[in-house]
């Protein structure tokens, strides 16, 4: 392999634009990459502004690590979202350019695998990092329109005429993607569980191996601030990350706790939207305890929403594939009462006894709530679990490298 | 419409329904009907109408450009500076309108820099889209005939965001007012055109020093333009590219057969020419109707009704052609004449059409003006004018030595391959100019 080989990553979204857990996993191993001197990375992503020629191309520049940024308009055709010949040629003029030693594709809707044609072409090779379940459903998360999980396993397109909105499009998809996916020399997944189910769905099998996503670890100074918080207020905090919908287990939250016979405590709802909307609207004050809505935060500034409670509440109704927040929380010694949620529970603080069924109704969420309560500040903290670290990430993509790069 | 009526979706308006109410529910019923209906799909960049992600053309560059560039600002991705060791990519941006220019000042740099292992791509300063997607794959940002205005200080601006150094071109000293003031050529055009090279003169001062370093097309012309500019002036003279010698060997094959008339040729490729062609008038008239066999071909623009009546009677004029049928009209000739006028313009002037006149085999008699003598060795590939006489002396040579005229004119062409052609030579490039773009 070339001692410091160019990578040229492509997802959706990058700095300056940050948007979504698989940025920040893809914008994290990038920098380390960087960082330590282990490769080059240039960045392809998308904008849509309407002042803008479509297609036309701005190069951005965050941290060191350039970003391509093209501009595609917004009234593609539904087979542009996934297979855009617009953003190949685009692209494949960036390869010319930039002459990349591995194309990385992490998430790439709207920008479509035409991409992975072009670099196949030109005798680059492709290692796709699978984050959700796009590849293998229309819907990206396998959640249907009525926000209830879809739990195919393996995903067979014909069972998906109910869900997606013309089968005939959906069905030309499933193919396009997977035929597409086979030009990989490796495809990578943050869990087991994703790999198991895209595998056996018929994604690049064969070709998959498990590379866990790295989380932002604590600062040092993150256990005296969370000391420094529980001395003024011993009451438990409680700790939302997602919006108020169904899927995310909003509607089970509330209902856990809409009844609860205790009132001292305090629960904060962090806001994942770019413009603050998401819990705008949202009725909290009937809810007992101390409700507080804290915007998004960078990961500048996680150690304080993390030093700020003591449980993550992570109430996925959906088989997710990794689970960042879980990390977070885990890496930093949080409480954490969780779903049955995919690759969420592939961590060493597992205990399979108190993971919570998906569909589940709202009784062994309180009855964990009223434990974390009845026991205080004081047991509920636990020792920080060993987790991957972006660095320790980036490094195990440089063996993946190894392996792909002549 | 059966598609809207699936189990899912009607549990999905139920559930928003009771959430956040029926208007939402409709609300969001109407976009996701809309996008099926368009054959489109949700986008992660918003629920806008479609309309409103139509390119907006009301929008100016610079307004197009203040967004985005407040957005990547924000980000902290404002300054994308090149920060990797990375093969030199040159995007040029001009005014592409005269052909001419275009041709010998922009065309033919991409033969030079590619025999420099340096990629070279242009735009028309117009062609906005394509001007800004040059800029984000180059390492070198250079800027051709532009005067300063809004749109070209964007993609100034856009080229200082990306990191690139700026080199600003010109072939004309457009820049000067004092040469415009004094061009003699101007006597013969609009007073308003006068007046609007005057008025813009300040604009292209601008750009020279807004940029990093200047290269002009003569000795002449850089030494003029550093009485405007601090900035380092270099020369890169306009030379024969493999095209202009190509379409001058096919003309020179499509001559046909001798038909005993010896044609002196001036070419005008742009108005005003007659002032120059004052100078020589009385003389080529004597010449040329002192034997019936002798005629003045005139190729271009040249208002021929200035010209004697007894001389127009042996005039050919063809007017300005494309560049292929003019090298054929000039390949009939036997001789070019070059004069041009002493003044502080022509002194800037470049010696494009002895190159010319060279590609199909032609000697060249020129005035001792310019860059034009430098590309004549005078005896050998044709003769410097000096003095007034000398005109009609080298003519009459010529006329009356036909077979010298074709020696001399083979010389020229043959000087023009090994010389003046495609070579980054110090008499065609400043080694300056190659160790700024290669360093």
């Amino acid at each position: 392999m070339t001692k410091r080989p160019h990578i040229l990553l492509v997802n959706v979204f990058f700095a300056p634009y940050t948007y979504g857990g698989a940025t920040v996993v893809a914008e994290q191993v990038a920098r380390e990459l960087v960082n330590e001197d282990i490769a080059r990375v240039s960045v392809i992503s998308l904008i849509s502004r309407p002042e803008l020629q479509p297609y036309s191309v701005l190069r951005s520049q965050v941290m060191g690590i350039d970003n391509y940024l093209i501009n595609v308009p917004q009234n593609r055709t539904y087979k542009y979202f996934y297979d855009n010949p617009e953003i190949g040629g685009v692209v494949s003029d960036l390869i010319a350019d930039l002459s990349p030693d591995l194309m990385h594709v992490h998430c790439i809707q709207e920008i479509g695998v035409d991409i992975l044609r072009v670099a196949k072409r030109a005798q680059v090779p492709i290692v796709i990092s699978v984050h959700d379940y796009w590849w293998i459903c229309e819907r990206q998360f396998m959640v249907k329109p009525d926000q209830v999980y879809c739990a195919q396993d393996p995903v067979q397109i014909d069972a998906c005429k109910g869900c997606v909105a013309d089968f005939g499009a959906a069905k030309a998809r499933f193919q396009t993607l997977q035929d597409a996916a086979s030009l990989a020399d490796v495809v990578t997944y943050p869990s087991h569980f994703a790999r198991t189910l895209c595998e056996a769905s018929g994604l690049a099998p064969g070709l998959g191996v498990v590379w866990e996503n790295g989380v932002h670890m604590p600062r040092s100074d993150f256990a005296a601030k969370q000391a420094a918080r529980r001395a003024a207020d011993p009451r438990i905090v409680f700790g939302f990350v997602g919006g108020p919908s169904a899927i995310k287990g909003w509607l089970k939250i509330r209902e856990a706790f809409k009844d609860l016979p205790r009132s001292d405590f305090g629960v904060r709802l962090v806001d994942g939207s770019l413009d603050g909307s998401w819990w705008a609207g949202q009725n909290l004050s009937r809810l007992p305890g101390e409700w507080r809505v804290v915007p998004r935060y960078h990961h500048s500034d996680m150690d304080d929403f993390y030093a700020g409670i003591d449980v993550l509440l992570f109430m996925s109704q959906w088989k997710e594939t990794f689970g960042l927040t879980i990390r977070e929380a885990l890496a930093r010694g949080i409480k954490v009462i969780q779903t049955d949620s995919g690759g969420t529970v592939e961590h060493n603080a597992v205990s399979r006894e108190r993971l919570i069924a998906i569909g589940a109704g709202p009784g062994e969420l309180r009855r964990q709530i009223l434990e974390a309560l009845d026991t205080g500040t004081s047991s509920v903290a636990d020792q920080p679990v060993k987790v991957t670290s972006f660095l320790e990430q980036a490094v195990s993509f440089r063996k993946i490298m190894e392996t792909v790069i002549k | 419409m059966a598609q809207f009526v699936r189990l899912s979706l009607l549990r999905r308006f139920i559930s928003v329904t009771r959430e956040y109410g029926l208007a939402e529910a409709l609300n969001r019923s109407r976009y996701f009907a809309g996008l099926y209906l368009r054959g489109s799909a949700p986008s992660l960049f918003g629920r806008q109408a479609p309309a409103a992600f139509a390119p907006n053309t009301s929008f100016t560059p610079e307004r197009q450009m203040q967004t985005i560039w407040s957005e990547l600002a924000r980000g902290e991705g404002f300054h994308a500076r090149i920060n990797q060791k990375t093969s030199p990519r040159i995007a040029l941006i001009g005014d592409l309108n005269l052909s001419q220019c275009r041709k010998y000042r922009v065309e033919q740099l991409q033969v030079l820099w590619k025999s420099q292992n340096v990629e070279f791509d242009f735009a028309h300063y117009e062609d906005t889209p394509r001007a800004l997607r040059l800029l984000q794959r180059a390492t070198h940002y250079c800027e051709y005939r532009l005067e300063d205005t809004p749109l070209t200080q964007i993609y100034r601006y856009e080229a200082r965001r990306l990191g690139l150094p700026i080199l600003f071109d010109i072939d004309d000293p457009l820049f000067s007012v004092a040469a415009y003031e004094t061009y003699q050529n101007m006597a013969n055009l609009d007073p308003m055109l006068k007046k609007h090279f005057l008025t813009v003169a300040p604009r292209y001062a601008a750009m020279m020093n807004g940029a990093d370093i200047v290269t002009v097309s003569t000795p002449g012309l850089a030494d003029l333009a550093r009485l405007y500019t601090p900035r380092p002036v270099y020369v890169r003279r306009n030379f024969a590219d493999p095209d202009t010698l190509q379409n001058g060997a096919a003309a020179i094959a499509a001559r046909g057969p001798a038909d005993g008339l010896f044609r002196v040729v001036f070419a005008s490729g742009s108005q005003g020419h007659e002032a120059d062609f004052d100078l020589i008038k009385t003389d080529v008239a004597a010449f040329v109707t002192a034997d019936p066999t002798r005629r003045l071909t005139i190729l271009g623009h040249f208002q021929t009704d200035k010209l004697p009546a007894s001389l127009m009677k042996q005039t050919e004029h063809h007017p300005f052609l494309s560049y292929d049928a003019y090298l054929t009209n000039l390949a009939r000739a036997d001789v070019a004449v070059m004069p041009l006028q002493d003044d502080l313009f022509n002194r800037c002037k470049s010696g494009v059409r002895v190159i010319d006149a060279a590609a199909v085999g032609l000697a060249s008699i020129v005035s001792a003006v310019g860059d034009l003598p430098t590309m004549i060795d005078h005896g050998r590939t044709g003769f410097i004018a000096s003095a007034p006489s000398d005109w009609r002396l080298a003519l009459e040579a010529l006329a009356n030595d036909r077979a010298r005229a074709r020696v001399m004119g083979s010389t020229a062409r043959e000087t023009l391959e090994t010389r003046w052609s495609v070579q980054a030579e110090p008499h065609i490039i400043a080694p300056a100019l190659l160790d700024w773009v290669k360093p």
